[in-house]
């Protein structure tokens, strides 16, 4: 059975899954601790008492009000145990970006992989926020398809690059001007030695301790200045797990979901180079391209 | 400028909760400075969001003021290369006297426009060289892009770079419109969003609609379908009559109506215009109508079983989210923010080819009940996520952002 008729009659509400949630007004510091849980979503949706959606929050997002990246006047003035404790939702993301329940399932999939749209949340006819499908949803679902195309075409050449001799600090910097949640650390022969994540930074303990002193004593802390003196090898899960250039794009999928990683470097093994990145948003549009796209 | 606009005005348009919301975040902001600069008071899709959102965000506290450029002929001929390189026209050349122009032009403005505010919006390429003369203080500059920057003619986009890298952040209409090599400022994506309550987009009465569209010799009684667009060489007029003449050969008295319009100075626009003329010039119930009237796209959109949207590059193409918020469902190509608005299956179609298109839209002709589920979903989909209020949300988390004490 193809790709399109394994999906063809589901619709969004068929997939639903539970992407954590908090309220409006709850204070930035919940959506923190929710993210740096030790198996926490990447993001959370931020929903108004109505259960309407209002916003989502992203580990990367968090980072950046650490670092002063964002909010930077309200920490300036205020200070960071204050600003922990505003309401979640002026710190928000992107704007919350929904559809309805009953859409089919080939909609909502084209729809993220032709717009790049990590998650949608789903909502029911009054706008209620019911669930969520995300990337590894989606990917879950064509779990097991040998895909008969190879893992190049679905390669990303942009993506943040540190050296495993680079601090927490830099790869924090890195995913913060790359805008994404990860960045890949390369060994010295430029090969992948490992993967950092925004959240594996949230999750050092030196960060976590550092955050519940700062908002028990309100003595304020630079999270620079900490995470400047952590190497980024002590951070990044390693070794990487990696594909190689000739694997077809269906193992891809298998390794990320089996591993439980968001992205996986690439390397020609002839020629002992790294090649490039697969996400799990690289591989979704190169499904929707190929597979289920049947006429437009 | 409709200065009487309040956030209170959009009450039932979406939920009372929505505008309650807008009025909590914009608590966090209010009394802020804003100034806006864009190019033009008139026409187009950016000073149709400033006409909305400037009077909306006064109304909730925030002191916000909209200055707009001049320059002279030569200036926005110049500036128009600009727009066509920087969404991907790879054939033109900069020269030393269009910079020379642009530099000049943006130094008079600056010696013209206060900046005193905290933050200043600059909109699209022309005045993005004002940053250049910005004060020591704590100003924040956001430059905020409508076009498609994802794949620019190199040459102008590193000589605009430039003074893009000077900003505090930039907007973006979509995630896939930044540029790749853009590092070091804040990037923010806001998609466009449209006003209910214009002309162009507020409800109509039937008789409203019957007696404007008949003034154009449209008529009532037979099945409308076209596509709404300025014309230029980019939104593919061509497309939209092959794939009507297609459908005539099954619908005999279908009517097509290709409503945009040109300026006067605007040569490109009256060569398309007149090669359209000359497509359609043996057939009947055509009508290529090139006015800017607000009430006459808001009729037209309403009468349409479908709008076409066949552009081949677009900026944001709203012209979409207008037709969907009148419930009616678009074919559209994979172009601009086309797909953000199109979901394929359910709120119109997305094609790749004409062939594509006259399947789509013969389908669309033969089940109305079709048209009606697409169209309602449609109006949802935008009232979700195209609408003003959201747009102000939008910028309020941006100066938020920024600015909140």
């Amino acid at each position: 059975m193809g790709l399109y008729e394994l999906i063809k009659d589901l619709k969004a509400v068929d997939v639903l899954i539970d992407v954590p949630s908090c309220y409006v007004d709850d204070p930035l510091a919940i959506a923190l601790d929710i993210l740096a849980a030790k198996r926490s979503p990447r993001r959370i949706v931020i929903i108004d008492r109505e259960r309407r959606v209002r916003g989502v929050i992203t580990s990367l997002r968090i980072l950046e009000i650490l670092l002063g990246f964002r909010g930077s006047m309200m920490v300036k003035l205020r200070g960071l145990t204050k600003v922990l404790r505003e309401k979640v939702i002026l710190f928000s993301d992107e704007a919350p970006y929904t559809m309805a329940r009953d859409t089919p399932l080939v909609s909502v999939i084209k729809h993220m992989g032709e717009n790049s749209i990590p998650m949608i949340p789903i909502v029911d006819d009054l706008g209620t926020y019911v669930g969520a499908i995300d990337e590894t949803r989606v990917l879950k679902l064509f779990k097991g398809k040998s895909l008969g195309e190879e893992v190049s075409r679905a390669l990303e050449a942009d993506f943040p690059l540190v050296s495993v001799r680079d601090t927490a600090l830099r790869a924090a910097e890195a995913m913060i001007e790359g805008a994404k949640g990860k960045a890949v650390v390369l060994n010295d022969k430029g090969l992948p030695a490992g993967v950092v994540t925004a959240k594996d930074i949230l999750k050092l303990p030196l960060v976590t301790e550092e955050i519940i002193e700062l908002l028990r004593t309100d003595i304020e802390v630079g999270f620079a200045d900490i995470l400047g003196k952590v190497g980024v090898a002590k951070v990044m899960s390693s070794p990487a797990i990696i594909a190689r250039e000739g694997d077809d794009i269906g193992r891809a999928i298998d390794t990320m979901i089996d591993s439980d990683v968001g992205l996986l470097p690439v390397v020609n093994e002839k020629e002992g180079r790294f090649t490039g990145v697969l996400t799990r948003m690289s591989l979704i549009r190169t499904v929707v391209r190929e597979h289920i796209n049947p006429m437009g | 400028m409709d200065i009487t606009r309040r956030i209170e005005d959009y009450i039932g348009i979406v939920d009372r909760d929505e505008i309650e919301y807008i009025k909590e975040l914009a608590e966090n902001v209010k009394g802020a400075r804003i100034l806006h600069i864009n190019s033009t008071r008139k026409g187009g899709g950016v000073a149709e969001i400033l006409r909305s959102v400037v009077p909306l965000a006064n109304s909730l506290g925030l002191k916000v003021r909209w200055e707009v450029i001049s320059g002279d002929k030569e200036f926005f001929e110049v500036t128009k290369s600009f727009h066509n390189a920087l969404q991907g026209n790879k054939g033109l050349k900069l020269g030393g006297d269009m910079i020379r122009k642009y530099l000049e032009t943006n130094e008079m403005n600056a010696g013209k426009i206060d900046t005193d505010a905290d933050v200043i919006v600059i909109h699209d390429p022309q005045p993005a060289a004002l940053i250049s003369y910005k004060n020591k203080g704590s100003s924040k500059w956001i430059w905020r892009c409508h076009i498609d920057l994802s794949d620019p003619n190199e040459q102008f986009w590193s000589f605009l770079r430039g003074f893009v890298t000077m900003y505090d952040a930039a907007i973006f209409s979509h995630g896939v419109y930044v540029p790749r090599d853009l590092r070091g400022i804040k990037i923010y994506i806001s998609h466009p969003s449209i006003d209910p309550l214009t002309d162009k987009n507020k409800p109509l009465s039937q008789t409203e609609i019957e007696s404007i569209i008949s003034k154009y010799g449209i008529d009532p009684e037979k099945p409308l379908v076209g596509q709404v667009a300025r014309f230029d060489p980019w939104k593919d007029h061509p497309s939209v009559v092959r794939v009507y003449k297609a459908l005539r050969q099954k619908v005999e008295n279908l009517q097509l109506v290709l409503l945009g319009s040109f300026a006067d100075d605007d040569p490109e626009g009256e060569r398309i215009y007149r090669e359209v003329l000359k497509e359609i010039e043996s057939l009947s119930d055509v009508h290529v109508i090139n006015e800017h009237n607000d009430l006459l796209v808001n009729a037209v959109q309403r009468s349409m079983v479908f709008a076409f949207q066949l552009s081949i590059r677009e900026g944001f193409g709203l012209t979409v989210s207008e037709a969907l918020w009148k419930y009616t469902p678009v074919i559209g190509r994979r172009a601009g923010g086309i797909p953000l608005q199109v979901i394929d299956g359910v709120t119109g179609y997305l094609v790749n080819n004409i062939e594509d298109a006259y399947e789509r839209a013969l389908m669309l002709i033969k089940k109305p009940w079709l048209a009606r589920m697409l169209g309602a979903n449609g109006h949802q989909h935008v009232k979700r996520n195209f609408l003003i209020t959201r747009d102000l949300r939008d910028y309020l988390r941006i100066h938020i952002d920024l600015v909140a004490r």
